[in-house]
């Protein structure tokens, strides 16, 4: 075997893209498969398809061995058919459960309910297809140009569209390895005998860039700069679309990227994960709500944000999201270290300013507009016993008539049986008179906080907590069903119930969701999707503020924490080596130079404020004039592969149709007579029963390229250029 | 090489559109690495790109190849030593004056230079001429084929292109390239001699002792050369390099013909000169002169009663002056 170094070098280069492709699709999506077995049928599939592409040159018995081996693959898939598609269901549905958060619709989409939990054979078969292209890719043809293909098409999906990341190491393994087939491709086409060491060499080389790389600009500490969010709105501007991560306070906007509306009619069993979320490190330890979303409105069995006319009516200058304290003011610190940069912020109880990069959407969230991977916050921890105060308390007043005139809101159907369930479990509204015989404790004026108690206390006493929890049957109201009729729930189930319930009973109160955390003081722990939560938050109208109430029973524990004491330390140190990358610090020199913020009010305003200098300017121009010259390089390409297939492969007749036809359009350029000995072929070629011989084909071939030279030997340069470009002459 | 700058750029362009618009770190990632690549790229192959320079780099080809063969031109190290070089670019502009042909040929090459690399161009031995090879620089480029360093080459070669023999539809009629008579010939050996009675001043040597004493007078024996009718053959070239090929052919089998039958082969020029052409050797070095347009071995004709064979495109034709 010649080039055996070369064989082994790009089949394990093969290998390895396979591997890593398959490891970044399995994490973006988080579709589970047996390491094992995939790494062991990608060894198979490798080893077989490398060597049938180095030993079998003739062409045909190449194909044949291929058609034998795809006949087998699909007799083998035909026996387990129906637990491939089952698997391949399994894969569709965590595609379009992270996908239907982008998709217009209330709930996750599903492609339909399957009973498989892992992707082995969808894995093996996505194995078998990359390793044949790859390997051939890479050993036959050596070309690189259909794995780039191919692997972008696998990971643009995996964390461009969704804005998930797949996990690293596989994603900087996969791009290192693109990135050294790339520069390594010269050699492999021209000499392959040395390409293997040069190729294992340069792999290497831009390996331990990437690391390098990685170790420069850690993860944890990455933060956009100034230029790339100027460049953002600058592109924004130019081409009048606004992305995703453009800031836009208007509360309707907020469904473009988180889901503006809780659908409970179709609540059932859910699965724990554990996909790792975020980081997050504080000095006081203990159980810490980090709240996300906020949901003012409930009917038809939805919970939804408030609405921009309902928005209108709350005072604009008062932040419920931020606290203060009586007496002893003593703050925490929090840090967070999102996994991606989400576009919410999620605030623990209370926080005590939001940063200046930060801005709060009414009373629904905190828009992280930048979409910050780290921040930090000063928070006053809560604690029952404490009294706390908004700082805007000029406005309160107007709060409260807002407070009590939107989220005590409820269907009156909803309301009575809530209040009929709630008094046949002793909780009463105040009354004024009544029996003698009845305890006037219970029929007492009671506070948002005693009510609130009162109705955890119920709630939470209803079923058993299971995540495997049944679904409500159609035509139900879910806070009456489930505290009537269903045997057990999870969190979201008891948080929508008492929330309800407090409504019906007159207290202010709001779902909310976000995270459940159980951290130690000094100690990073991971939270991941398993720590979701929802709650409740009633607003206690002597402190002002919204208080949060979990009516989840007892049973429920918190996913647990588990942190990397080296990951801690190391990120620990990065904190307090570099201050500068947390996000509280940027904001104040973000403030400082307010004048450099995007423009964060609307867009007419944007544009009057931003005037396209002669940098921007050239850089579009070129961007836009690259581009061109890419299309016509591309569509030359194309052009000459078409035509060169045309003239090299098929009949000899057809052939020489193709070639004369191509004589023809160059002969209207140069007003050349074609010879009658070239007609004459070209005659028989296309009427004559005889085949065109192979000489009298390279004598049509020879004039051809004759009077392409000829053509462009005659013509200015900028007519060659045309001939060249937009005719596509190979001469 | 401009078509590597400009993939490398468009590339650059996407990873920082990419980060522009993609708030992850792998963005940013992606973006440093797209603009560490050439510098690592340069860094690795800096070393051999200084090796391979001071080595040099020698561009060599056949001396003489027939019409139709495969064409080589060959790339070697200088010094012979293993040199890896990551990319070479050799442009070779390449004139064939008889054929009117002159074409740019770039040589790309990246490995070692111990053993010589071949590229071919049958496109080159197409026709007949002398294939010039010039070369003034190459250029030693690193693996992306961004950065490089010019070698100065000062590259000049060439090679015959040589006709096929091919026959005419037309030969000159044997009977008439008789020999007329015979003249003394100028001292040396002769296959022919002519006899006559011993004069004053001629040489000892040449006395033919066997016939004096038969004859019983002193004969001697003198060198002659054979007086041919005088056989002309012209060729009639015209602007195209396919019926030029085809007359070559044509005049290389009636040149040996002649020469195999005794006779030289004149060619007949435009001013009366002539070119005398006895064996293979002169056949091939008058060709060489053909292609080069330099006069070979010629001489004016004399009176003798001639024949003149032209060699045209549409055939041969056979005339007397």
């Amino acid at each position: 075997m010649k080039n055996k170094s070369e064989f082994f070098v790009s089949s394990g280069v093969s290998l390895t893209l396979v591997l890593s492709l398959l490891w970044c699709f399995s994490s973006s999506f988080s579709v589970t498969a047996s390491p094992f077995v995939v790494v062991t049928s990608s060894l198979i599939f490798t080893s077989y398809f490398a060597l049938i592409a180095k030993l079998v040159k003739r062409k045909l018995t190449f194909l044949i061995c291929h058609l034998v081996t795809a006949a087998v693959f699909v007799f083998t898939v035909l026996f387990s058919l129906e637990s491939l598609l089952s698997q391949l269901n399994y894969a569709v549905n965590c595609v379009l459960e992270i996908y239907s958060k982008y998709l217009p619709c209330p709930t996750s989409v599903i492609f339909s309910s399957t009973k498989s939990i892992s992707a082995d054979y969808l894995f093996v078969l996505l194995s078998f297809l990359l390793c044949d292209a790859f390997v051939n890719s890479l050993v036959r043809i050596r070309r690189i140009f259909p794995i780039i293909i191919i692997s972008v098409i696998v990971l643009v999906p995996c964390f461009i569209i969704v804005d998930t990341l797949p996990s690293l190491v596989p994603l900087v393994v996969a791009v290192s390895l693109l990135f050294a087939l790339y520069i390594t491709s010269f050699v492999r086409r021209k000499n392959p005998a040395q390409s293997g060491a040069v190729m294992l060499g340069v792999t290497a080389v831009i390996l331990v860039v990437s690391i390098i790389i990685c170790r420069i600009f850690p993860v944890e500490n990455y933060k956009r700069y100034d230029w790339q969010d100027k460049m953002l709105n600058f592109a924004e501007n130019i081409t009048g679309l606004k992305g995703g991560q453009s800031s836009d306070l208007q509360i309707s906007s907020v469904g473009n990227f988180i889901d503006d509306t809780e659908d409970l009619s179709h609540l059932g069993k859910i699965e724990q994960q554990g996909k790792k979320v975020m980081r997050i490190l504080t000095d006081k330890g203990g159980t810490m709500y980090l709240k996300g979303v906020s949901y003012a409105n409930y009917s038809d069995n939805k919970w939804s944000i408030l609405t921009d006319e309902q928005n209108e009516s709350r005072p604009q200058d008062y932040n419920s999201f931020t606290m203060a304290k009586n007496g002893n003011e003593t703050t925490s610190s929090l840090s967070i270290i999102t996994e991606n940069g989400e576009s919410i912020m999620y605030t623990p109880y209370f926080t005590k300013e939001i940063p200046n990069d930060f801005e709060t959407v009414s009373d629904v969230l905190v828009k992280n507009k930048f979409k910050y991977v780290s921040y930090e916050l000063s928070y006053l921890p809560y604690s029952e016993n404490e009294v706390y105060y908004s700082s805007a308390t000029s406005s309160y007043y107007d709060y409260k008539d807002f407070v009590y005139d939107i989220y005590t809101k409820i269907p009156e159907n909803t309301s009575e049986k809530l209040i009929e369930i709630g008094e046949q479990n002793g909780i009463y509204l105040p009354r004024v008179g009544g029996d003698e015989n009845e305890d006037s404790s219970l029929y007492g004026y009671k506070t948002n906080a005693q009510f609130a108690q009162l109705v955890k206390d119920f709630v939470s006493s209803r079923g058993y907590y299971s995540l495997d929890a049944e679904h409500m049957p159609e035509g139900e109201d879910f806070p009456v069903w489930f505290l009537t009729e269903a045997k057990s729930g999870y969190c979201v189930h008891y948080a929508a119930a008492a929330a309800a319930m407090l409504r019906a009973y007159g207290v202010p109160t709001r779902y909310v969701t976000g995270y459940l955390v159980n951290a130690k003081a000094g100690e990073w722990a991971v939270v991941t999707s398993d720590n979701a939560h929802a709650w409740v938050e009633y607003f206690d109208d002597e402190m002002g503020c919204w208080i949060p109430l979990d009516a989840t029973p007892a049973s429920f524990v918190p996913a647990q924490n588990n942190s990397n004491t080296d990951e801690t330390k190391a990120t620990q140190e990065n904190l307090q080596t570099e201050p500068a990358t947390t996000v509280s610090q940027s904001a104040t020199t973000a403030a400082q130079n307010t004048s450099e913020m995007p423009s964060v009010t609307n867009n007419n305003s944007a544009k009057e404020n931003t005037g396209y200098g002669a940098f921007e300017i050239a850089i579009a121009v070129i961007i836009v004039l690259l581009l061109l010259i890419a299309a016509i390089l591309i569509r030359r390409k194309i052009l000459l592969l078409v035509r060169n297939n045309h003239f090299s492969k098929g009949r000899n007749n057809s052939r020489a149709i193709y070639i004369y036809r191509h004589i023809e359009s160059l002969g209207r350029f140069s007003n050349n007579v074609i010879p009658d000995e070239i007609k004459e072929i070209a005659l028989k070629a296309r009427f004559s029963s005889h085949t065109i011989s192979s000489d009298e084909l390279k004598m049509l071939m020879s004039y051809h390229d004759d009077a392409e030279k000829e053509l462009l030997r005659n013509s200015s340069k900028i007519k060659r250029f045309y001939f060249k470009f937009i005719l596509v002459l190979t001469k | 090489m401009i078509k590597n700058i400009i993939i490398y750029l468009l590339l650059l362009i996407s990873a920082f559109v990419f980060n522009i618009f993609y708030f992850g770190w792998f963005s940013w990632f992606l973006l440093v690495l797209t603009i560490a690549v050439p510098l690592v790229s340069l860094i690795v192959s800096l070393p051999f790109m200084i090796s391979s320079t001071v080595n040099g780099i020698l561009v060599f080809t056949h001396d003489s190849i027939k019409v139709g063969d495969d064409f080589y031109v060959g790339v070697t190290g200088k010094k012979g030593k293993t040199v890896f070089c990551p990319r070479i670019k050799i442009k070779l502009s390449i004139e064939n004056e008889f054929c009117n042909l002159s074409e740019k040929l770039k040589i790309l090459y990246s490995g070692t230079l111990k053993k010589p690399f071949y590229t071919k161009n049958n496109r080159l031995s197409k026709h007949c001429g002398s294939v010039n090879i010039t070369a003034k620089y190459a250029k030693i480029y690193d693996f992306m084929g961004i950065f490089f360093i010019p070698i100065k080459l000062d590259c000049n070669i060439s090679c015959d292109i040589m006709p096929k023999t091919k026959k005419p539809s037309v030969l000159p009629d044997s009977s008439k390239i008789s020999i007329l008579g015979y003249k003394p010939k100028n001292g040396g050996f002769s296959d022919y001699y002519e006899l006559r009675q011993y004069q004053s001043g001629d040489s000892l040597k040449n006395i033919h002792w066997k016939l004096s004493s038969k004859y019983d007078d002193l004969i001697v024996r003198e060198p002659s050369t054979p007086i041919y009718r005088q056989f002309y053959v012209r060729l009639l070239f015209t602007q195209t390099p396919d019926t030029n090929d085809d007359i070559l052919a044509r005049f290389m089998y009636v040149c040996d013909y002649l020469n195999k039958g005794g006779a030289p082969c004149l060619v007949f020029n435009d001013g009366r000169e002539i070119s005398a052409i006895s064996n293979p050797s002169e056949l091939k070095e008058f060709i060489n002169a053909l292609y080069r347009n330099q006069p070979y071995n010629t001489h004016f004709a004399d009176s003798a009663p001639s024949l003149v064979y032209a060699i045209g495109e549409s055939g041969e034709e056979v005339s007397g002056i």
